[in-house]
């Protein structure tokens, strides 16, 4: 029981000091070539496990059609869809006319109409949440208003010159809020990596995280 | 009808059934989003083994004679015990593989990146004998974004209280073009999309 809680840590460990070994100590060409073989194992790795997701996906539409929960319908109709064209783009190959026309065509523009529909949606959030409430929303609401009239060829009618100012809050302000966030973004990964390689985060082994 | 007429006019349909989502929720669009995953995941299944799996681990072991990439293969194997009860723990050996990887990658790797950040950030206040308003207010946003972003320090007076306070509100600007950017790029995309149904397909605009 320990092992299993053990084993995985430990090959945490190692791995991550392997890396930052060969990374920090000049071994010269030999260490070179150990840290592209382990960018190349850990491609491998995820390669070979590409089947995960489908797996996963099939288990979870065969439960839903097989005991008939709301709308196995739809889960039937993934399962048929997959199974029908990994054969078509197998026997097509995955860069073949017919592959490259039904994902053009079909997969593409419904992923793309899914997306410009938050378009839509956007629209009704800002105009929940760009009320003047407040300096802050106020700001925000400004910003915004600056930058959308800036990008679209009306603003420049409306207000000659802003354009300019959109590339200037772009360039200045949400280039620094944004690199100041990175940067809190990166000293807490190195901070969560820290802990990960130290073993004090372990609650993707299933057991408690230490203080 | 040409093969790219016949697309748009698939494309059209398929545009309007996701679509058919902002009128209300209904099988037409739930079809169009169960079409959309099947496709996504027998290209993603056909594309990882043709151009991944076969390339970079079958070939270089059968050709190249790259032996030592089994132990790869049985490091990524491993993650396949999840789906056996007893076994779900062999899995997170090679979930520990990634996850040390990727912590040793980062802390290797990622500081030259942000380490070059942290140094533009530094500006002269002088530039070209003016004054470099731009370079100054760039370093205070970040500075000052950071402070907004400690939690583990009471913020009540002084420099972290009004610091953090004009962070906040240089974060506001921030949010608010980024959203603005977001809400642009959101239209082009629908109007990207008319174009398929209007231009495209039904020839009403040139």
């Amino acid at each position: 029981m320990q092992l299993r809680r053990q084993l995985p840590l430990i090959v945490v460990f190692v791995t991550a000091v392997l890396v930052m070994l060969f990374k920090f100590v000049n071994f010269g060409e030999t260490g070179k070539n150990v840290l592209s073989q382990m960018d190349k194992w850990s491609q491998v790795t995820s390669i070979v496990a590409f089947l995960l997701g489908p797996i996963n996906l099939i288990r979870l539409h065969l439960g839903n059609v097989t005991k008939r929960r709301p709308r196995w319908v739809h889960s039937a109709l993934t399962l048929v869809v997959t199974v029908v064209f990994t054969i078509v783009f197998a026997l097509n190959g995955s860069n073949g006319e017919v592959t490259l026309w039904i994902i053009n065509n079909i997969a593409i523009q419904i992923s793309g109409a899914i997306y410009a529909m938050l378009g839509f949606y956007i629209c009704s959030a800002a105009y929940r949440s760009f009320k003047l409430r407040n300096l802050e929303a106020t700001v925000l609401l400004l910003s915004a208003v600056i930058l959308m009239l800036a990008q679209a060829p009306i603003g420049e009618e409306i207000i000659p010159g802003i354009s300019k100012w959109g590339e200037w809050i772009l360039s200045v302000p949400n280039s620094a809020g944004m690199r100041g966030i990175r940067l809190g973004a990166a000293i807490g990964a190195f901070a969560a990596s820290i802990r990960v390689i130290l073993g004090l985060e372990r609650s993707w082994v299933g057991g408690s995280t230490a203080e | 009808m040409t093969a790219e007429q016949w697309g748009a006019i698939a494309g059209s349909i398929c545009i309007i059934m996701a679509w058919s989502y902002l009128f209300k929720e209904s099988d037409i669009y739930y079809f169009a989003e169960h079409l959309f995953v099947g496709l996504t995941v027998a290209r993603g299944l056909t594309y990882t083994f043709e151009n991944q799996l076969k390339p970079l681990v079958l070939k270089d072991m059968a050709e190249k004679g790259q032996w030592t990439l089994v132990i790869p293969v049985v490091i990524g194997l491993l993650i396949y015990c999840w789906f056996f009860k007893g076994l779900r723990w062999v899995a997170r050996i090679t979930m520990g593989f990634w996850i040390g990887y990727g912590a040793g990658y980062s802390l290797g790797f990622s500081p030259p990146v942000y380490l070059k950040q942290v140094f533009d950030t530094f500006t002269p206040f002088i530039k070209d004998g003016r004054f470099n308003f731009g370079g100054v207010l760039y370093f205070l946003v970040v500075i000052t974004a950071l402070m907004y972003f400690l939690f583990t320090v009471k913020k009540e007076s002084g420099v972290l209280k009004y610091g953090s306070m004009f962070g906040r509100y240089a974060l506001m600007v921030a949010f608010g073009s980024a959203y603005g950017s977001i809400t642009m790029a959101y239209l082009s995309l629908v109007i990207g999309k008319l174009q398929v149904i209007f231009k495209d397909a039904l020839h009403l605009v040139k």
